[in-house]
């Protein structure tokens, strides 16, 4: 079929389909970042030592950033996602479509993700047995009233971004851009609050990521508790962008009730950032 | 095809009726609930503190759940999708169970 017969949805699996080289591109810079971030990577020249650390980091996040803005460039001139006009895919699984499985699978590998993290924090800790003799006590270092007003306005946020979705399912493309908004200004308020209780912690407490003089007993606690709470703001971050881009979509009504599975998506994440957060808020925090 | 009748109009006021009928605001009401409730857990002394974690772990888990059922609408679409994170779930158990049983 040429390219210019209209009826093949854009999502149909056909050979014209969505491939994109961005998410790619965007993906391989996020590994390079990674691979900075988790190995020293030393390089010997001319008798000098070079620690190619910082740059692999740089570089990675240049080529994320790269991916990323590609990947919204390609969306906003035209290549859309998300037309949903009935069961016209060929769909791996009865009657989702192959983007909702693809996104099911992305948050399964992010699963795994966190269960390395969280469980890194769990061994450390259960070494010391399981009352955490030298383990800070829930709220003694950490404000935890603060937190779980931080975590009310993520949970709420996680109820505009289904009421958003619900507007656009049902046509109410007026209710779904508000509450579309409401949630972007509510990640936006956990992600600043969540900057203000690092600055208190990391001037005021000195806890650290990393081993300091003045409080070495909160050493493998910083540690675990940036390691933790930083890939989930940087989750969140990542959330707060592309629920951005979606706002700026819908207010150019790009969305409507036949075209919303991106809304839908991003929704998806969004809430399992949410998940994340309901289970490091009873670790981290209060136990 | 059966797939396309699914998609015909009565099918489509029954989604929309449905959809406007899921219980998002009950849902959150929940979690607000369960959240007031979790944060008082460490303030509880007299319990032990393996009680305590029990009861901090069965809250995350249940807060977790409503989520994944309502917000994530695990509970609307087949039940095959479930299995997808199902699998990472069992590994992750597996993970923590062996860990607390150094």
């Amino acid at each position: 079929m040429s390219a210019t017969e209209e009826p093949v949805p854009e999502h149909s699996g056909g050979e014209h389909g969505h491939a994109s080289i961005w998410p790619l591109v965007g993906a391989m810079g996020l590994g390079v970042a990674m691979a900075g971030l988790g190995f020293p990577v030393d390089v010997k020249l001319a008798g000098l030592v070079f620690n190619l650390r910082p740059v692999l980091i740089v570089a990675g996040l240049a080529i994320l950033f790269t991916g990323v803005g590609g990947w919204m460039y390609q969306d906003a001139r035209g290549h859309t996602i998300g037309v949903v006009e009935g069961p016209v895919e060929d769909s791996l699984l009865a009657g989702i479509s192959n983007r909702k499985i693809g996104m099911w699978l992305f948050l399964a590998s992010e699963i795994l993700f966190f269960s390395g993290i969280i469980g890194a924090s769990l061994a450390l800790r259960a070494r010391q047995g399981w009352v955490f003799p030298n383990w800070p006590a829930p709220g003694a270092v950490l404000n935890v009233p603060l937190t779980a007003l931080n975590t009310f306005i993520l949970v709420t946020s996680s109820l505009t971004m289904v009421e958003a979705l619900r507007g656009f399912e049902l046509g109410k493309l007026a209710r779904g851009r508000a509450f579309l908004l409401a949630t972007l200004i509510l990640g936006i308020t956990f992600l600043s609050i969540q900057v203000s209780e690092y600055r208190i912690l990391f001037f005021e407490k000195f806890l650290t990521p990393w081993p300091n003089p003045i409080r070495p007993d909160l050493a493998d606690y910083g540690t675990t508790f940036y390691m933790q709470t930083g890939f989930h703001g940087a989750h969140v971050t990542g959330g707060v962008v592309a629920m951005g881009f979606l706002n700026i979509k819908a207010w150019r009504g790009k969305y409507d009730q036949k075209n919303h599975e991106a809304v839908e998506l991003v929704g998806l994440y969004w809430h399992f950032v949410d998940v994340v957060w309901i289970f490091l808020f009873t670790i981290v925090y209060l136990i | 095809m059966a797939a396309e009748g699914r998609v015909g109009t009565v099918g489509a006021i029954r989604a929309a009726f449905d959809i406007e009928k899921r219980p998002y605001v009950r849902a959150f009401m929940a979690l607000a609930l369960l959240t007031l409730i979790e944060i008082q857990v460490p303030g509880l002394t007299f319990l032990a503190k393996q009680i305590q974690i029990a009861f901090l772990v069965a809250f995350a888990i249940t807060k977790a759940s409503i989520v994944a059922a309502y917000y994530m609408h695990l509970r609307y679409e087949p039940r095959v999708l479930a299995y997808i994170p199902l699998v990472p779930i069992v590994l992750l158990a597996g993970l923590v169970i062996s860990i607390t049983l150094r």
